[in-house]
């Protein structure tokens, strides 16, 4: 059924995806809180609480990379 | 015609006497539509298509009713690009459903290679909300404008589009979105049910039901017809009893049944009449769909002559 996200891919785009995921280290990944739906930034060793409700539960947004299907 | 046993309702097909008949002799008869037409709605009426073929083998018309279920082209959703999906329902299930969805697009407007793309575009704001088909939106596609400069002047035409615009297809609460990008393409029911163009094709043999008048007369023709749940008979005015409509009759035998009627009726059917029954699932109308059916299996006729004859000229 699904065929899945396009794979490494070339050199180039490792070292893209390397540079982007240290840059979200530095800003924090972001989450969402599991009872209010806010937007959570945490960086590491950040307590797991979300800043606007102290809820403790939080989620991880979904990719926005493109997901390809065969619609079958 | 073959004669249907008292004590064997399943003999419906008894040894093959007949010559084969080729297609060239073949008659097709439109039937007026059945009683129970009228309380279909006219709508739905638009979508469906009685027919009759005579004078023909059972293999045409098997193989007439077969290519209209797997082998006339049609549009259908075939690969989706999923961007986003934070609603309840996954993915696949989601993909799944918008495929099923069928689009008014004649397969012969489309260009050979081309796909044509739908995109579904909801974020839900303030109260629950509902996709439905009617939001899957035609686009015509950038990248192919190169090849085609003429894109979108020319679907505008066409106006490609759901058939039906309240099929559900999911349920988003406040915040929840959903963003697709469906390609669709030609294909056959023979890839997956979703490109098959109709719901329904089917035929049954035309009924011949025998009345032997000297015995069905009187009280005993009224206690026939009464039993008929088909209403196919009728009195005449000698109170003799006929049989004013067997296209009606479905061969439920209770006219044959109590021993009280024996020697009244015979049942019987003709092997080489078919009553058709076409239903459209709306993306073609149902006689260009009987039209088209006609036409593959008249290519797949030549198309096997033609090897015979290779296979003539090589020996």
């Amino acid at each position: 059924m699904n065929s899945g996200a396009g794979a490494a891919g070339s050199a180039e785009q490792q070292e893209a995806m390397k540079q982007q995921v240290a840059s979200s280290l530095a800003s924090g990944i972001t989450y969402e809180c599991g009872d209010c739906a806010a937007k959570v930034q945490l960086r590491p060793r950040d307590p797991i609480l979300c800043q606007s409700c102290g809820y403790r539960i939080l989620y991880k947004v979904r990719t926005a990379r493109l997901q390809q299907y065969e619609a079958r | 015609m073959f004669r249907v046993d008292d004590d064997a309702p399943h003999r419906l097909f008894g040894r093959h006497e007949q010559e084969f008949k080729g297609l060239d002799e073949v008659r097709v008869d439109f039937v007026p539509p059945f009683d129970e037409d009228e309380l279909v709605a006219e709508e739905e009426k638009k979508l469906r298509v009685r027919f009759e073929l005579r004078n023909t083998d059972p293999a045409i018309a098997n193989a007439l009713r077969r290519i209209m279920i797997a082998e006339v082209e049609t549009v259908a959703v075939d690969q989706i690009g999923m961007m986003q999906n934070t609603s309840i329902i996954p993915d696949e299930v989601l993909v799944h459903r918008v495929a099923m969805v069928p689009l008014a697009v004649d397969p012969r407007h489309v260009r050979k290679g081309e796909a044509l793309f739908f995109e579904l575009t909801i974020t839900c704001k303030g109260k629950p909300q509902n996709v439905y088909s009617r939001d899957l939106l035609f686009q015509p596609d950038e990248s192919q404008t190169a090849a085609f400069p003429d894109q979108k002047e020319y679907w505008s035409k066409f106006n490609p589009r759901p058939v039906h615009s309240d099929i559900l297809l999911a349920k988003l609460l406040p915040g929840q979105q959903i963003h697709l990008r469906a390609v669709c393409t030609v294909g056959k029911g023979q890839d997956h049910a979703k490109w098959s163009p109709v719901a329904t094709a089917t035929y049954r043999i035309m009924p011949k039901v025998d009345v032997n008048t000297a015995r069905a007369n009187g009280e005993l023709a009224q206690a026939i017809k009464q039993a008929c749940p088909r209403d196919v008979f009728d009195i005449e005015d000698s109170g003799a009893l006929v049989a004013t409509d067997p296209r009606r009759c479905t061969m439920c035998r209770e006219c044959v049944r109590l021993d009280e009627f024996k020697g009244c009726v015979e049942l019987y059917r003709v092997s080489d009449h078919f009553i058709f029954s076409v239903e459209s699932v709306g993306s073609l109308p149902p006689l260009e769909i009987v039209r088209r059916a006609i036409l593959v299996l008249k290519a797949k006729a030549v198309a096997w002559k033609r090897h015979l004859h290779s296979l003539q000229a090589t020996s």
